[in-house]
């Protein structure tokens, strides 16, 4: 359990919600703060987690079992590595398996989506500690940041369990601001009816008030909203970085104009922006029935808009210092049920990066004939987290000091996988 | 000679090591063709009980029917369709033609065996030659899988269905002129989740009366639903009858016996349901419980035998597949 819980309960309030009244209420055009000069700072390590809710079949994808009673439908394909094959669903990511590390031998054992989409993000079981965007964010905080260091890109609904757990203890500077759907948090654009002038007033008057509230106090919670309210202002200023018309219409048609791929491209522009950490939720794996229809789609969207987010990430230098993930909460069963479905699975199945800090061309694992049981090399949703925190520089063995509150940052009965980083 | 459509006996049943999906008898009623989550198609020698697979297809076979007086035609999730001929001992390939680059989600011959249609997981309906396997014809559902297909006895109009979500369609076609002639929305048998934003249901076989006025589309009655079977004016779209089963889940498909009844095959966790209906009504003649999901089935060319296939398993995970022959009395 962590030492205490999070700090932020106090000020328990929606992120988004908090940008939001916090845009309204700055309104003004000139910042007290300078931005994050990103260009000084080319090799700063980001990270970003391509969320593959309801999760995706590893037979499906990147552990396939042709042939087999468990294999379904689908052939396998060669790809980039020798002797190395993986679904006919993923075409464009067998082109560049050789620059992908996947681990086949996950065992989280975890058939929930609430606790899957929590434990995979944190590494843990145990409620309370931030998700891997949250706890980038902070680990790898600047003094001089000023955007939010964590932003989640996913579509509206469903709702229910995509956005379990977030900053946890580190508090509310930390958890994700959701950009639902594309749109920028609401009210960046300061009213026509404020006028600058009344806006610094206003904002005079809050910090005025700030600070006398402070005096003897635990200032914890102003000190929340302080960076709330100076994130809301860095994004007011810098709200074209959302703003995809800026965008190539060569970008747009390689990441695709669905969904996926707009979001994706987004990912990349907040990325450039100098965000630390971005996830993008992918929707609509969970295939109780109709698994191999449903696969067909999401893989075909999935497959080019991967390929083609990596090679711009490449091309723009970016990839030497972002780590890729691709992960979903869990896998689907073996067995296929009467409906032609996958159900859910977290014996044996897959993972994939890409990126900074890890070895590219490496499978790592295996399961069995049937893919029922990891039979190698079996991988602790630990050990990710681990792996993770190290491929981008991070030392997965320290711990927080919050408050006078000590938690490591990963699981001390795990580790980082040692064949996976580079 | 009549037959009464409520005594039906079970003569055999036949296992597979995989579920089994689709049948059909060959046109000279001497073999059953039935394919499913396997590579192998089951192969049925109806008078010997001689069983063998037949093999061929690198995928599963969704979809099978006989065609003309030779022919049986077999369509898997690699886009192939194969023509066996069945006028030996056993049958034999006569062609294999790569039909799609997707999946085959549904596969229909004309009564006078000239043509056959396919379709896909991308809504692309393809009108093949059967004598040489050439394409003529070629059609297009957006953006959806077309579940099924049916020539209408007229030889000049093909039904489709699909998986729209909220509403799917049967449409009516002059395929000739790749013109759509009728469009009819079936939410009856949309499973359609607003909290998952996913059409779950869809129409799931598509059958037309002999004298071409009826079409009957498969499917489940909302989600978690009754299996069911909607009867539309093949003219006008209107519904006429809906025939609901006992059972939850989904009515797989139906076929016309000669004498103008109508039986459905229909499937719910581990059990499943034949049921006969005199079409005048809405309450089925006689209702048959099955051991396993009742998956497809055909009725001899001689009328008096019908199969079914069935897939087994434990609990929700079928593992192998079953072909079961019935009869009915005089």
């Amino acid at each position: 359990m962590p030492a205490r819980k999070s700090i932020a309960a106090a000020a328990a309030i929606s992120r988004r919600t908090c940008l939001q009244g916090a845009a309204a209420a700055l309104g003004y055009g000139a910042l007290a703060y300078p931005l994050r000069a990103e260009a000084a700072r080319p090799l700063r390590k980001q990270l970003l987690l391509l969320f593959l809710s309801g999760g995706a079949s590893q037979f499906e994808t990147w552990d396939p079992k042709p042939g087999v009673k468990t294999g379904g439908p689908f052939r396998s394909i060669s790809t980039s590595l020798p002797d190395v094959q993986i679904s006919e669903l993923l075409p464009h990511a067998s082109k560049i398996l050789h620059r992908l590390t996947v681990v086949r031998s996950v065992n989280s054992n975890i058939p929930d989506h609430f606790q899957g989409h929590y434990a995979l993000q944190s590494g843990r079981i145990v409620p309370g500690y931030p998700v891997l965007g949250s706890a980038v964010a902070k680990l790898l905080e600047h003094a001089d940041d000023v955007l939010p260091g964590y932003l989640t890109i996913r579509r509206d609904g469903p709702k229910a369990y995509t956005d379990v757990g977030d900053a946890g203890f580190l508090g509310a500077k930390y958890e994700g601001v959701r950009i639902v759907n594309n749109q920028p948090p609401e009210n960046l654009i300061r009213p026509a009816a404020v006028s600058s002038a009344l806006a610094d007033a206003v904002d005079r008057i809050r910090k005025s008030a700030d600070e006398r509230f402070r005096q003897g106090r635990d200032d914890r919670p102003i000190r929340a909203y302080g960076a709330t309210f100076d994130q809301a202002a860095a994004l007011m200023q810098r709200r074209e970085i959302f703003d995809l018309s800026k965008e190539s219409a060569s970008d747009h048609e390689q990441y695709g104009k669905h969904e996926f791929g707009q979001h994706c491209l987004l990912a990349r522009r907040l990325l450039q922006a100098g965000v630390t950490c971005v996830k993008v939720t992918h929707f609509d794996w969970d295939a109780h029935q109709s698994n191999f229809y449903w696969h067909q789609v999401r893989c075909a969207e999935f497959d080019r808009t991967l390929v083609a987010l990596l090679d711009d990430l490449e091309r723009r230098g970016m990839l030497e210092h972002t780590l890729v993930v691709i992960s979903g909460e869990m896998g689907r069963t073996p067995q296929i049920n009467n409906l032609g479905g996958r159900d859910h699975w977290g014996r044996a199945w897959s993972v994939a990066m890409a990126g900074c800090g890890v070895k590219p061309g490496v499978v790592y694992g295996a399961t069995n004939e049937l893919g029922t049981e990891v039979k190698d090399k079996p991988v602790k949703l630990g050990d990710l987290f681990h792996t993770y925190l190290r491929a981008i520089g991070i030392d997965s063995s320290a711990k927080y000091e919050i408050d006078g509150q000590v938690n490591p940052v990963a699981d001390p009965a795990a580790k980082p996988i040692a064949d996976l980083l580079a | 000679m009549n037959i009464d459509p409520a005594k039906t006996k079970q003569l055999a049943e036949y296992k597979h090591e995989a579920p089994l999906l689709c049948c059909t008898f060959d046109p000279s009623g001497r073999f059953v063709l039935a394919g499913g989550r396997d590579r192998s198609l089951a192969c049925l020698d109806v008078a010997t009980s001689a069983q063998a697979d037949l093999e061929g297809h690198e995928s599963w076979v969704g979809n099978v029917v006989r065609s003309g007086a030779e022919l049986v035609l077999t369509a898997d999730f690699a886009g192939t369709v194969i023509a066996w001929d069945c006028t030996g001992d056993s049958p034999q390939q006569r062609r294999k033609i790569a039909a799609h680059a997707c999946g085959i989600y549904s596969l229909a011959a004309s009564h006078d065996g000239t043509l056959f249609a396919t379709g896909d997981r991308d809504g692309a309906i393809r009108i093949w030659r059967a004598g040489d396997g050439q394409q003529l014809y070629e059609l297009h559902v957006q953006d959806q899988p077309v579940y099924a297909l049916a020539f209408h006895p007229d030889g000049q109009r093909l039904i489709s269905a699909d998986r729209q979500p909220k509403k799917p369609r049967l449409k009516a076609w002059d395929f000739a002129k790749a013109k759509e002639l009728l469009n009819i929305d079936v939410p009856q048998l949309s499973a359609y989740r607003r909290y998952e934003d996913i059409e779950w249901g869809g129409i799931r076989g598509v059958t037309l009366s002999a004298d071409g006025k009826t079409i009957v589309a498969c499917g489940s009655n909302e989600y978690s639903g009754p299996a069911c079977a909607l009867l539309f004016d093949a003219d006008t779209g209107e519904l006429k009858r809906k025939l609901d089963s006992t059972l939850k889940g989904f009515c797989y498909g139906a076929r016309y016996h000669p004498q103008g009844f109508l039986l459905t095959a229909s499937g719910d966790i581990g059990k499943g349901e034949l049921s006969l209906w005199d079409v005048q009504s809405d309450k089925p003649l006689a209702a048959l419980a099955t051991p396993g999901p009742s998956t497809s089935l055909d009725i001899h060319p001689d009328g008096r035998r019908f199969v079914v296939t069935q897939t087994r398993g434990k609990g929700s995970y079928p593992d192998s597949g079953t072909l079961t022959v019935f009869e009915w009395e005089a």
